[in-house]
């Protein structure tokens, strides 16, 4: 430092400093742009239009909360969000039991561990909308698979999704088999457990239930924490497979008697069917709150059911 | 101190517990993989149900049902799909959308963790976050702004609003993934490199990329299967044939094809086969990826 000082350098006006500014902001100008124009734009736009009557015809008319207060008496809306309601407390709980059984079940093999991996990761990587075909044949009355299964045990399953009280179980049931993100992030809490815990407890006499209850669960809870929050999530934003399954037979969205209206289905229909676009935006930031406020009420319960080791 | 206790029994009591607790082991062992195995069917039941259907005439699924196994390999259900289905557009473009799209986010999410992690700056945590709270961002919010925006510039039923769209939107995670990697490479790396007289493209290309592949591959892999997959944004974005993705095109096909089962079951082996070769080749980096830190469902 001395050194410098005194020998007196010109200072050139690209410093490092001021060189490394320049680049970073070189560098972040592309986010920034794509941002303000793809994301904080249409947002701000986006709350704008939900205060307004748009069919994207002409320009829009302000209409304050109109919007909202339609929502607040529209049945369908609330029909669409009971439905989104039962199919997320049905299947979250399912997804999470179904992959967490299944991560532990993998957690103990030893032999041919990543066979068993890919073949219930796989379902996971096809794509939702093939899936949905899929399952369709599956649950198809007369010759699916499912209801052949249920013969033999004397049961005459139901017309799944083409009965209006059936399909969303279907629904469910099919969430059930793509649980593969889910398993592996359970497997990845589940080797990080110390082994040396199950043999002390081993020692002290605990049985597999009492290890499980006490070790497993209590050390996973982050992770089960985490994915309870993005399936609940994901679970409310529900689209490709009921939007699929129900226009399947040149059905109206939500078909069979919109017994699976899910609330993304009628945010669809309220924009490009109905070209309702004011309601439509209005519609998901209702939708947008409700998220929040789940996710909020989930983690107000953590404190009581997370540890963080 | 010696433990008393294992003075208790003797030498043949011993090696009788020793007994039966292998027999006990061996027993939950192999219910474990029966366990396993009859999962393991129940779970790929329905893949494999579509793969011999895809191979099977109309006479032959009525006659035989979906599940009875082909007389022979035919490939007329590919062939009709691909030629009259008009599958083959649909998969060229969403292999147009698909890969300059992964690139693309890839390639600006590499710039961004580079800076993020080798020239903070004042604020730029702040500006970390505020990227990365995008992965969260719901979708649903933005629909009808895009809609309208894509029809503006004139960009509406052309393959540009979804690259764009996954370019935007995939970028917090791609960002998010290659600045904790490079946060694990060590500063004197490059310091050398600046030392030797490398500048910061240099120092890019030369050092930090070549190191850091298995992360970008995890990236690729991830970004591949989630915009090949993509059902909603090509749905909104994309009206006439011959601009469709493959998952909007096997919707329209499948009001086409309603009782032809044997061509809906081509059309959805050739819709996964990408995602499928991707899984199977770099299983290892989509492992890896899906669990780093658990960033995304």
């Amino acid at each position: 430092m001395a050194v410098s000082s005194r020998i007196q350098l010109r200072k050139p006006f690209l410093t490092t400093k001021r060189r490394e500014a320049l680049i970073f902001y070189l560098l972040v100008a592309p986010w920034v742009i794509g941002f303000l124009v793809f994301t904080l734009g249409p947002i701000l736009f986006s709350l704008y239009v939900s205060f307004t009557q748009w069919s994207m015809l002409s320009q829009p008319v302000w209409v304050g909360l109109e919007n909202y207060r339609n929502i607040f008496q529209d049945p369908d809306i609330g029909h669409s969000l009971g439905i989104t309601a039962k199919y997320s407390l049905a299947s979250v709980p399912l997804r999470l039991v179904v992959a967490l059984f299944l991560a532990i079940l993998l957690n103990e093999a030893t032999i041919a561990v990543g066979l068993f991996r890919t073949a219930f990761y796989l379902p996971g990587v096809v794509a939702s909308v093939s899936v949905a075909v899929l399952w369709q044949w599956i649950f198809n009355p007369r010759f699916g698979p499912f209801n052949a299964a249920l013969r033999l045990f004397g049961i005459q399953g139901p017309s799944w999704f083409s009965d209006p009280n059936w399909a969303i179980w279907g629904l469910v049931i099919m969430s059930a088999w793509g649980v593969g993100g889910e398993m592996l992030i359970f497997l990845a809490g589940l080797k990080g457990i110390p082994q040396t815990l199950y043999e002390a407890a081993e020692i002290d006499g605990a049985g597999r239930l009492q290890r499980f209850l006490r070790i497993t669960l209590p050390i996973l809870s982050p992770t089960i924490f985490f994915n309870l929050v993005m399936s609940v999530i994901g679970s409310f934003q529900t689209f490709d497979s009921a939007f699929v399954i129900s226009t399947a037979r040149a059905g109206a969205i939500g078909s069979p008697l919109k017994s699976t209206l899910f609330y993304m289905l009628y945010l669809y229909q309220n924009a490009f069917s109905f070209l309702k676009m004011g309601y439509a935006a209005a519609m998901a930031w209702v939708l947008f709150i409700v998220i929040v406020s789940i996710t909020y009420l989930i983690n107000r319960t953590s404190s009581r059911w997370v540890f963080y080791g | 101190m010696t433990d008393l206790s294992l003075y208790r029994y003797s030498q043949e009591e011993w090696d009788r517990l020793a007994a039966r607790e292998a027999t006990r082991r061996r027993v939950l062992q192999v219910v474990l993989y029966l366990l396993l195995t009859v999962l393991v069917i129940l779970y790929s039941m329905p893949s494999i149900g579509v793969l011999i259907t895809s191979f099977k005439s109309n006479a032959e699924i009525s006659r035989g049902g979906l599940w009875s196994a082909p007389a022979q390999l035919n490939f007329a259900n590919y062939q009709e799909a691909w030629v009259n289905g008009n599958v083959r557009t649909y998969a060229l473009n969403s292999f147009l959308v698909t890969i300059p799209a992964t690139v693309l986010s890839i390639a600006l999410g590499v710039l961004l963790g580079y800076v993020f992690s080798q020239l903070p700056f004042r604020g730029s945590e702040a500006l970390f976050i505020l990227i990365v709270s995008g992965m969260f961002f719901p979708p649903q919010i933005v629909l009808v702004p895009l809609f309208r925006l894509f029809n503006t510039v004139g960009l509406y039923n052309t393959l540009w609003p979804m690259i764009i769209v996954h370019v935007a939107f995939g970028l917090p995670i791609c960002t998010l993934i290659t600045r904790n990697f490079f946060a694990t490479v060590p500063s004197a790396l490059r310091e050398a490199a600046i030392i030797d007289g490398a500048n910061e493209g240099q120092i890019l290309v030369k050092v930090m990329l070549p190191i850091s592949l298995p992360a970008l591959a995890v990236l690729a892999t991830l970004q591949f299967t989630w915009i090949w997959n993509d059902f909603l944004w090509p749905l909104i974005f994309t009206q006439s044939d011959n601009s469709r993705t493959i998952m909007v095109g096997l919707i329209s096909l499948k009001g086409q094809y309603s009782v032809a089962w044997g061509v809906q079951g081509a059309m959805s082996v050739i819709a996964s086969i990408p995602t499928l070769f991707i899984f199977i080749f770099f299983q290892r980096y989509f492992i890896s990826g899906l669990t780093l830190g658990a960033v995304k469902g």
